[in-house]
């Protein structure tokens, strides 16, 4: 039996007024199952980013609509929608977005703090996150003094920590070497399925993508195509993604 | 090109520059205001008579234009920090430098102009506010005051001389800057909160210990005060610098360590965003410890300053009645020479206006001290000194009936005929004496009966010996006085005092000027004058430090509006609502900018009790009540202003941390 915990339904986004409209979401329709890992990838303006910033709340959507565990949240007010994302959401962001104020340990409890849970419940979330992160001896630090691996880590444990329905994350190899990249990607799989973390992650690296079960490919505002790694080796799903990105990138021209 | 870029830029960063334009405008209006006084024609006619006041206006324009000097060279790099990456983008562009520079100082100029106009049409008004003030005080008629036209040209030539120092500054930094710490900021090295936060709050302990001290210090001092006429000021000026160093250090620390503390509480720390606020403020107060320091201590001396200025006008008339009783008060000292005796200035002032009543009397003495030993006025005279005997003054005696002349006359309590001896005084004084202390004069023995201190003061001594009639014969007059009640109506106080004055060939350090008649409405008028330019100085300059302290606070907050804005984003994104982040931000900039002004605030109450003390000591003790409405009215005044700037910072700062993505109803 499917649980699908997000859907969208014919999703539009558009941007600017009058003659300088464009649209950045044209009809997306797709659904992610529970304890799913995907990943969306598509060239630069394709609509990988407000796709998350729409899921996120972050922005509105121009028409369609938008269901968490089978409720809309397009309609939902400011106060609700901040519920939303505190309650439901984890991000990461290509920029860690770790507050540079707060040591890591405030960094990752900051949203229990936000959701008034008891200092117990955050005292043994905080334990169960970072150790499994790996993060136990780099609590009491602060970003700066850490690398760039290790804040993806603190950022990763930040979103994990509310035990979120769903994680997106943006572009988070964006600003890391290949091999924190790969690292940070174990530790996505290592999210996915020791907390059985649902992930929606966008990328433009075909080999971060590989990590993924399944990849959904944005031209023009559009899915465009969508396939499975099913039993299939990372290796030889990369391979299969490298095909697919050919044929997205290829026109109707024959250059 | 560049004058078209920079009008764009100024036009469009008109909101931003809110702040700093308020400061600009508020800086030109104090300037030009105050130089209007200055070129006042009539203050300046009075500051011909009353030298203090003309030294205290021009000491008062140099320092505001430091001061101000001060304020806009900061708001001036404030600008340019909020616009580096900007500059920076125009040089990537392949801008030249002098470019750049020119478009920055022409964008400043636009700006400080538009302020110098403002701040010029502010001025008019707050000029004349503060003529108002100047001519009540100075009991003067309400006037309209012109305005001056070297006031007007001195203000230009001011504000131009502080733009072109603080363009200069600016400039040699956009000459020496290079392109990535334009766009990237310079290479900071990242520091941990503040280290040693207990040590710092062994050391906010010890500058309470400080200001507790001093306070307590101060009331004992000024107990002591009561019990000594030798009253040696200079122990306020140690304790006047303790209690700032108190209240510097009690800041300083605080700064460093009251978040750590606070952070101490885990069941605090873990509701909402209390730990992102409280760090916050950390890394903000850590920063600026030693501004938040230095801008309480001005602001509790701005708040002392306007408490004891009050003091001294509210005390001054009392003051003035009890130190010349009658309308004018003439005393001949027998042991020198004079030129006009009562006959003839009882006839010179006549000739002014007319006479309503006159009271003679004498004070006299046999050349011993039989009192003043008793008395045991050793801080008054040094009674082991060798000279002593030859040079230490004489106890100086008025008869019973000739004291209670004087009491009846000023409505006062007459002494009873008891045989006794009485001691007046009208300074404030607690003496001791043995009791069955005995006088003997004449072969006539009377006993101690007690002190009067705070009494009008009957003879320009410490103290009079007032005895029964029959002591007093044999003795030789020491001063003669006569004391006049004018009839109500207007004179010339200041032309009696010239006529009646004279050259003393025989002087203590030479000739010198001398007059044997106080006129009390000359007196008053001099008091007035060195009362207004207390109050008006005082006043001015708490303003200024009041002001220059919220500028400072203002530009401050703003500066740290981008790193701000940015860490609020993340909060925002992981869930925080507009709401809670509306009110994060505004507890934060509240914290930050009250900081240093709560304490030195509720010090009013505390400064208005010394100055209760002061005044009680003074034997005023019915107008203490009063001093704690002022000290309360002040602080509610400058609250009031601060609240005002507050509100100006919170907008500007609300409005440019939560633009973008983050949506506040």
């Amino acid at each position: 039996m499917k649980h699908e915990l997000l859907e969208l339904k014919n999703v539009t986004k558009y941007y600017g007024r009058g003659a300088l409209v464009t649209q950045a979401l044209s009809g997306i329709s797709f659904s992610v199952e529970k304890g799913e890992f995907t990943a969306v990838m598509g060239a630069s303006g394709s609509g990988k980013s407000t796709l998350l910033h729409v899921i996120a709340a972050i922005d509105r959507v121009s028409g369609g609509d938008i269901l968490v565990e089978g409720k809309s949240i397009i309609r939902l007010g400011e106060d609700a929608l901040a519920d939303y994302r505190r309650d439901k959401l984890g991000f990461i962001f290509q920029e860690y977005n770790l507050l540079d104020t707060l040591t890591v340990e405030e960094n990752i409890t900051l949203p229990l703090n936000l959701k008034k849970v008891s200092l117990a419940f955050t005292r043994d979330a905080l334990k169960k996150v970072s150790e499994g992160l790996g993060l136990t001896s780099q609590l009491k630090k602060f970003p700066w003094e850490l690398s760039g691996g290790q804040r993806q880590r603190a950022a990763c444990a930040r979103a994990l920590i509310t035990e979120p329905s769903l994680i997106l994350a943006d572009e988070p190899t964006g600003a890391l070497d290949s091999a924190n990249s790969r690292n940070l990607m174990k530790t996505f799989c290592q999210m996915n399925r020791d907390f059985r973390a649902t992930i929606l992650m966008v990328t433009h690296d075909a080999a971060m993508a590989s990590f993924a079960g399944r990849i959904l490919f944005l031209k023009d505002g559009k899915i465009w195509n969508e396939i499975y790694r099913g039993d299939l080796s990372r290796e030889q799903f990369e391979a299969q993604i490298f095909h697919v990105l050919t044929a997205l990138g290829g026109g109707t021209d024959g250059i | 090109m560049g004058f078209k870029l920079a009008l764009k830029n100024a036009r469009r960063q008109a909101g931003n520059y809110g702040i700093y334009f308020i400061t600009v405008t508020m800086s030109v209006a104090l300037i030009f205001a105050i130089n209007n006084v200055i070129c006042n024609r009539q203050l300046q006619i009075f500051a011909d008579t009353v030298k203090e006041l003309g030294q205290g206006l021009d000491m008062l324009i140099w320092f505001i234009a430091l001061v101000m000097a001060f304020v806009l060279g900061y708001g001036t790099s404030f600008m340019l920090k909020l616009r580096k990456r900007e500059f920076g983008t125009y040089m990537i562009l392949g801008m030249k430098r002098k470019h750049v520079m020119k478009i920055f100082m022409l964008e400043t100029l636009l700006l400080d102009g538009a302020a110098l106009i403002c701040g010029i049409l502010l001025g008019l008004g707050v000029y004349q506010a503060l003529m108002l003030i100047v001519c009540s005080l100075m009991e003067m008629p309400p006037m309209f005051s012109g305005y001056s036209k070297r006031a007007f040209l001195m203000t230009i030539l001011m504000v131009a001389v502080i733009f072109i120092l603080a363009s200069l500054t600016s400039g040699a930094y956009l000459r020496k800057v290079t392109i990535r710490e334009l766009l990237k900021g310079p290479e900071q090295k990242r520091k941990k909160p503040t280290a040693h936060p207990w040590l710092w709050a062994f050391l906010g302990l010890c500058s309470t210990g400080a200001v507790i001290l001093s306070v307590l210090f101060f009331s004992r001092e000024m107990d002591r005060w009561t019990t000594t006429v030798n009253r040696n000021a200079s122990w306020i000026f140690i304790l006047l610098a303790l209690f700032g160093t108190g209240i510097f250090g009690f800041h300083l620390s605080l700064a460093k360590c009251l978040m750590y503390i606070l952070m101490k509480n885990k069941k605090l720390c873990s509701r909402g965003t209390n730990t992102f606020l409280l760090r916050q403020l950390w890394s903000q107060l850590g920063t600026n410890a030693l501004m938040a320091g230095l801008l309480s201590v001005l602001i509790t001396f701005a708040v002392a300053g306007a408490n004891v200025s009050f003091t001294q006008k509210t005390s001054a008339q009392a003051a003035l009645d009890r130190t010349v009783p009658f309308d004018i008060v003439g005393c001949l000292d027998m042991s020198r020479e004079y030129a006009y005796d009562f006959d003839a200035a009882t006839s010179m002032i006549r000739e002014e206006v007319p006479i309503k009543e006159m009271l003679d009397y004498n004070v006299y003495t046999d050349g011993t001290r039989p009192v003043t030993q008793a008395v045991g006025f050793t801080v008054a005279y040094d009674m082991s000194s060798p000279a002593w005997e030859e040079y230490g003054p004489p106890d100086y005696y008025i008869s019973l009936s000739d004291f209670n002349r004087f009491a009846r006359a000023l409505g006062r309590d007459e002494l009873p005929e008891d045989g006794r001896f009485y001691l007046v005084s009208d300074i404030s004084l607690e003496l001791e004496l043995e009791d069955g202390l005995t006088l003997e004069k004449n072969g006539l023995t009377a006993e101690y009966g007690g002190f009067i201190d705070s009494f009008p003061r009957v003879a320009f001594v410490y103290y009079v010996v007032i005895v029964p009639d029959e002591m007093i014969r044999g003795m030789d007059i020491a001063y003669m006085y006569r004391c006049f009640t004018l009839e109500d109506g207007p004179f010339d106080a200041q032309a009696l005092s010239q006529a009646l004055t004279y050259t003393d060939e025989n002087g203590t350090f030479g000739p010198e000027e001398r007059c044997d008649y106080e006129i009390k409405d000359c007196i008053r008028m001099e008091d007035n004058s060195t009362s207004a330019m207390i109050v008006v100085t005082a006043l001015y300059i708490a303003m200024i430090f009041i002001f220059m302290a919220m500028a400072i606070l203002a530009l401050k907050t703003l500066a740290g509006v981008n790193d701000d804005r940015r860490r609020y984003m993340a909060l925002y994104r992981i869930g925080s609502g507009p709401k809670v982040l509306c009110q994060t931000l505004f507890r934060q900039i509240l914290v930050f900018f009250f900081f240093p002004a709560i304490l030195p605030l509720a010090l009013s109450l505390v400064i208005a009790w010394m100055c209760e003390k002061m005044i009680r000591i003074s034997g005023f003790p019915q107008l203490s009540g009063s001093l704690y409405v002022n000290g309360a009215v002040i602080a509610l005044v400058i609250l009031g202003i601060y609240v005002l700037y507050f509100s100006a910072a919170w907008q500007i700062g609300k409005r440019n941390v939560f633009s973008g993505e983050i949506h506040i109803s």
